[in-house]
């Protein structure tokens, strides 16, 4: 089944997925796999752990379906989903936070651009990946997601304030490795 | 005191490694599509599918090796041989394991080989040195290694074959496939393809296969050669490019400089009313395109 | 406002986030103080970076084929299951360093491997050239090389940090098959400097880089031993 882009196709394909119709489905995650992946991959540190999340997600969403409300679009209460999902996540936690805990000033096997050098896309990424945790996703949850304080706040059981300090925090050391 | 005593209980209990060779037989129940993980460094592993809701492992522990550890939780079984921490030489171990007909396999080795049959799940086979030959009919195959060569008949599976210098043979595939390796020969053979992406950086791309209708073929090298042998009825969509190697096209015609003044040849053509889409690119490999 | 209560201010200026009056005092201080204009702009420029990241990024393998088999057999999703295990062993600080490279990597590499695949269509119509003779496929190219430049010097540090870990063997295969590609990129950026033009360059290119980043990120990750 077909259905035009924009918001009526997008309404068309949720009711008929809604009702079971799962190459409707199939096409509702094609339009946005991406942008699940991308927040898994940021946010959970591993390409592996990333892909299984992804999966996890679009399995989620398509028993969730029937809650969904047309009112708000389609991507954003996927990527909700997506964030509950890895915020909730529990597999390999020993060892996984044994692997990224580590301390504050990121130890690069390479030094930072100088300041004043434009860097590259690998460095940003490198820094955001180094983050501290909680510190990362909150930092993705609002610079790079543009969610707001209350809305994370609400996902991660954080206290506002604590938010905010997380993500001065997250600024903060960015901005210290790439020494802009 | 106490912690004290449980820390020497500890060590006298921690077992030896074994000064001969140790046969094992084990099993243990398992569901019919879990997943099975198994780690051995050295020797070789062989895994079939079989129809029993059990893992059953046999064979034989190498010299100086700690342990098997066998277990399992939920949906997953564990067959891991465990060296101890500080071995100079340790004898690789030969392990046959059957498992559930429709596990994923996940193995993982270092110089030992590894073969895989009989199992509808995925298949996840990584080695450093050893060879991996998988079959049968997964569901996907994922198989990489840094020198070890690879075999891959798994006949309708989508799936990606790596290597850094080892071969990557794949025979019979009719899945959307990906094989690549640095400095290896790629090889596909037999059956008719549908997607099929090859690349290499110095090693040869063969493909002698036939074409599903809407196949799409894609071969990427650098200083490699491409050698395409193609049926001669194929009706396929061609599109050849090198930078400065030749071109040989038994279908007809020549390729064509792509400038006067700048090396690079370039051949783009159909026979047998197009259909499927074949490309091969390559810097400084010659490209031949030969008919069966 | 002393510039301490301003820095701490500054978050929540750039997010929008202040009251009308403590925004004007925060602005009244900026416009005197050169030191704390600094530190806006750069947390700005820090934004703009980060603005510029791809929000969308494709998996390297379809997952579509896994989530429609679960949603057929009615799957259950597990909350607590031993997760697969890694081949990492970990030996502190550079294996997490390690470990965020190899990410950053995967980020970068799956939206350049995007661009590879476009690179072959050197002029898309959406993309003016921009002035002074340079175009944006061109830019793409040069910011695709620091790229993978960077990705490159850091995984052959992450390597040669466990060379000790990896046998000798391998070692050998992993520096023959290095050189072979290090050939091949010197030789295909030597005819790109020479055809500047040439529209399969750029891709082949991206292709020789990617597949040393793959090297280099698969070595730097083998087990023990291995």
């Amino acid at each position: 089944m077909s259905a035009g882009t924009g918001a009526a196709g997008e309404r068309e394909l949720v009711r008929a997925a809604q009702a079971g119709d799962l190459p409707a489905f199939e096409q509702l995650y094609r339009s946005a796999v991406g942008l699940v992946y991308a927040i898994c991959l940021r946010m959970a540190g591993s390409a592996a752990l990333a892909e299984e999340l992804t999966q996890d997600v679009f399995v989620r969403a398509w028993r969730k379906l029937p809650t969904f409300r047309s009112e708000s679009a389609f991507a954003t209460w996927l990527t909700r989903l997506a964030v509950n999902v890895v915020l909730t996540e529990r597999r390999d936690r020993g060892r996984r936070e044994a692997r990224l805990a580590f301390s504050d000033d990121l130890d690069s096997l390479a030094p930072p651009a100088p300041a004043g050098h434009p860097g590259t896309a690998l460095d940003l990424e490198k820094a955001i990946a180094g983050l501290p945790e909680q510190a990362r996703r909150v930092f993705i949850l609002h610079d790079v997601e543009g969610w707001g304080h209350g809305e994370i706040a609400r996902l991660t059981g954080l206290a506002v304030g604590t938010c905010k300090s997380h993500l001065h925090r997250a600024r903060a050391l960015l901005r210290e490795v790439l020494g802009s | 005191m106490k912690k004290l005593g449980f820390v020497v209980m500890v060590l006298a209990v921690a077992a030896l490694p074994a000064l001969a060779q140790q046969r094992v037989d084990e099993k243990r129940p398992a569901g019919k599509d879990g997943v099975v993980e198994v780690h051995n460094v050295a020797g070789s592993v062989r895994v079939t599918g079989w129809d029993r809701e059990e893992v059953a492992v046999t064979g034989t522990l190498g010299k100086g090796t700690e342990r098997l550890e066998f277990s399992g939780s939920g949906n997953r079984t564990l067959v891991k041989v465990v060296l101890p921490h500080f071995s100079h030489h340790v004898d690789g171990s030969d392990l046959e394991i059957k498992v559930p007909a429709g596990s994923t396999l996940d193995v993982e080795t270092v110089s030992a080989d590894i073969t895989a049959d009989g199992v509808s799940g995925s298949l996840e086979l990584e080695s450093v040195s050893g060879t991996v030959t998988a079959g049968g009919d997964p569901r996907r195959f994922d198989v990489k290694t840094v020198s070890g060569d690879v075999e891959v008949t798994a006949a309708n599976a989508p799936g990606r074959a790596k290597s850094v210098s080892g071969r990557v043979t794949l025979k019979g595939v009719a899945g959307a496939v990906e094989a690549s390796s640095v400095s290896g020969e790629v090889s596909v053979t037999g059956g008719s393809v549908s997607t099929v992406e090859l690349e290499t950086t110095s090693g040869t791309i063969t493909l002698d296969a036939g074409l599903a209708k809407d196949a799409r073929v894609e071969a990427k090298t650098v200083s490699g050669e491409v050698k395409l042998v193609l049926p001669s009825n194929v009706g396929a969509d061609f599109e050849v490019t090198t930078f400065s190697g030749d071109i040989t096209n038994d279908f007809g015609q020549p390729a064509r400089r792509t400038s006067e003044y700048a090396p690079g040849k370039e051949l783009s053509f159909s026979v047998g009313g197009g259909g499927a889409r074949v490309e091969a690119k390559s810097f400084s490999g010659n490209v031949y395109l030969r008919k069966r | 406002m002393n510039c301490r209560e301003v820095r701490a201010l500054l978050d929540d200026l750039v997010d929008g986030a202040l009251q009308a009056e403590e925004r004007r005092a925060v602005e009244g201080h900026l416009r005197g103080c050169v030191e704390c204009r600094t530190s806006e702009a750069g947390l700005r420029a820090l934004l703009a970076r980060i603005g510029a990241l791809p929000r969308s990024i494709a998996p390297a393998q379809d997952p579509w084929p896994d989530i429609a088999r679960r949603i057929r057999t009615g799957e259950v999703i597990p909350l607590d299951f031993a997760g697969r295990s890694r081949r990492w062993y970990p030996l502190g600080a550079v294996a997490a360093a390690v470990a965020v490279l190899v990410v950053a990597v995967a980020l970068v590499t799956a939206v350049l491997v995007g661009r590879e695949r476009g690179a072959r269509v050197a002029q898309s119509p959406e993309r003016p050239a921009t002035a002074a003779g340079v175009t944006p496929a061109s830019l793409d190219l040069a910011q695709a090389q620091a790229t993978f430049d960077a990705a490159r010097t850091q995984l052959l540090a992450a390597l040669e940090a466990r060379k000790g870990s990896l046998s000798p063997e391998t070692l050998g295969v992993v520096e023959e098959n290095l050189k072979i590609i290090d050939r091949a990129v010197g030789e295909v950026q030597a005819a790109l400097a020479r055809d500047p033009g040439n529209r399969e360059l750029p891709a082949l290119l991206m292709t020789a880089y990617r597949q040393e980043i793959d090297l280099l990120q698969r070595v730097v990750q083998l087990p023990s031993r291995g």
